[in-house]
């Protein structure tokens, strides 16, 4: 579904979200006029018009006159409520200030007829962006439902052979198979976060899931060390298709920025009535983590190939289970910083 | 026995083992395409049938109650229950015998309206799962397909009797005080006759039933 911001890079006239009132984009063709955006950082008189506008009819809607003579409309589109904004409409709608704005902004004149025809184009064309997009994502999710069963295949043809005969290769290409599987996981929530509003119902043991993904990772060096304070060993309700992604995630990126031959630590402890995990490394940062980096498209500053959404996906996984996830960046020495993320979880 | 206690069915501690688990389970896998899975799980003692897809002429194999786990596919079944292909079908499952432990696989990425199929499914296999993780997996579904709350609280289901109701802890203790007593056992069956009235809700619920009392028997014997 196109996002605001799409369906404002089609208008040609200035655009306000009703769903988050902030202030109006410009337009292709029309421009926030310098009154509009004098005002709105002026007075509050602005916010107020557009909640207003959020309560009108949007089966017939018609210009509806701001409180400094421009004008705006709203209307719906792709589930988002929007308001064509900062125009003057002719026939006037009658207020004072119009003939005078008018005169001021010649380029934000429109006739009514124009303005009916710009919000079916804006409609038009974020209906056709939402076709693609959805278009897009079946063909996505119908390439990975092929590969990943080619990956089963590889899978399962490889622990059949180490049941016969093992192998360290056989090993490698069963865990090479696994680490495809991780990354087809958080691919298959990116197109689908859905998947992380799903109620968990599974209860599952922390300590083997966090033991399964370092046996994947796990370098030839041993670096990944999993500690759990003794007899300690919680069972937390989960989701166990989405589960997994944290320890995947966390594991994969301590490994990704560790400095070379330095330890990652992965300890699982009582904290008062929860489990806390922690999963640290040691890494040369230019800057310190903080937690604009689970956005979206972030990635560490010394990043090279990564996609950036490894850590959005884990925080979404994270949230669905009640927990969040934080990140904790003290220095170690004079080049490395340890960087520590923890989750905590309530166990039974 | 207690003469005045209110015996409750979690009162019966049962343990099977892996291979009694093994021995008493049927499994039903349906997908569009036979899985190499079916040989792994035979070849580890399971019991295991395969349906490419269910439709009005096979539906009764659902409506018996022949399996403790079904293995569903998403893609390409059940088209003759709904548009929703798995989906329609895994609802017509649990609406039917809501003992049955579904677990669901897919890797379509489905829209919001089809995400109940992770709603009502038991558990969820990755498409590209190993066997080790599967037969772990499907070793786990079956344990709780075998336990006596998650029967019981099938045999509630279909007998339309709220959880945890007056009548549902009668009927519990009716059923504890039943594995030592014929007559008390007879009492149940009579009282539930007349509340499963019909003829698909009588096979399921005096099946559960018989599994739960078979296991409630095991559980005193000690064996």
């Amino acid at each position: 579904m196109p996002s605001f911001d799409e369906i404002s890079s089609i208008s040609p006239l200035p655009i306000v979200n009703l769903n988050n009132i902030g202030k109006p984009n410009g337009g292709l063709s029309v421009q926030l006029s310098k009154s509009c955006l004098k005002y709105f950082h002026k007075e509050n008189e602005c916010i107020k018009h557009y909640e207003n506008l959020k309560k009108n009819n949007l089966e017939s809607p018609t210009p509806v006159q701001c409180p400094f003579g421009f004008a705006s409309i709203v209307f719906k589109v792709c589930n988002e409520k929007v308001a064509l904004t900062g125009f003057v409409p002719y026939p006037r709608l009658g207020g004072k200030d119009e003939p005078k704005l008018a005169k001021q902004h010649p380029e934000c004149k429109i006739s009514i007829d124009k303005l009916t025809k710009t919000i079916s184009f804006i409609k038009d064309v974020s209906h056709r962006i939402e076709s693609i997009e959805t278009a897009v994502i079946k063909n996505q999710s119908m390439a990975l439902h092929e590969i990943r069963k080619l990956n089963r295949t590889i899978k399962q043809t490889a622990e059949r052979l180490t049941q016969k005969n093992s192998s360290p290769e056989l090993l490698q290409i069963q865990k090479t198979s696994e680490l495809m599987s991780n990354q087809f996981d958080i691919i298959e929530i990116l197109a689908n976060e859905t998947l992380t509003q799903i109620e968990r119902k599974s209860n599952i043991e922390v300590y083997r899931i966090f033991d399964k993904c370092v046996h994947i990772y796990q370098t030839p060096d041993q670096r990944i060390k999993l500690h759990s304070q003794s007899g300690f060993f919680p069972k937390i309700t989960a989701n166990d298709k989405t589960f997994p992604i944290i320890p995947t995630v966390l594991i994969e990126n301590a490994l990704k920025y560790s400095a070379p031959k330095q330890p990652i630590k992965i300890s699982i402890d009582r904290d008062d009535n929860k489990c806390m995990v922690s999963v640290s490394n040691l890494a040369e940062l230019e800057k310190n983590l903080d937690d604009s980096i689970f956005s979206k498209g972030v990635r560490n500053s010394t990043d090279t190939d990564g996609s950036g959404y490894g850590l959005y996906v884990a925080q979404l996984v994270a949230n669905q289970h009640n927990t969040l996830i934080q990140v904790k960046c003290i220095p170690a020495n004079d080049k490395l910083t340890k960087v520590t993320f923890t989750v905590s979880f309530e166990y039974f | 026995m207690e003469f005045f206690k209110k015996y409750k069915v979690e009162d019966i501690k049962i343990h099977l083992t892996r291979e009694e688990i093994i021995r008493r389970s049927r499994i039903l896998i349906i997908d569009d395409e036979r899985p190499d899975l079916i040989d792994d799980l035979k070849k580890a003692g399971f019991a295991v049938d395969y349906e490419q897809d269910i439709t009005k002429e096979n539906m009764k194999i659902l409506e018996n109650p022949l399996y403790d786990l079904i293995l569903l596919d998403y893609g390409n079944v059940g088209k003759s229950f709904g548009q929703d292909q798995g989906l329609s079908l895994l609802r017509f499952i649990k609406r039917v015998n809501p003992a049955l432990v579904v677990y669901t696989y897919t890797s379509k990425a489905l829209d919001s309206n089809q995400a109940d199929f992770y709603r009502l499914t038991d558990g969820v296999l990755s498409k590209d799962a190993g066997i080790a993780e599967s037969l772990e997996k499907i070793e786990e579904g079956l344990r709780r397909a075998h336990s006596l709350p998650n029967i019981w609280k099938a045999l509630m289901q279909v007998a339309d009797i709220k959880i945890n109701s007056e009548e549902d802890k009668d009927l519990q203790d009716l059923y504890v005080r039943g594995l030592n007593s014929k007559k008390k056992l007879q009492r149940l069956k009579s009282r539930l006759s007349h509340v499963l009235n019909s003829d698909v809700t009588q096979k399921i619920g005096f099946a559960l039933l018989e599994k739960a009392i078979e296991l409630g028997i095991k559980s005193f014997l000690g064996a």
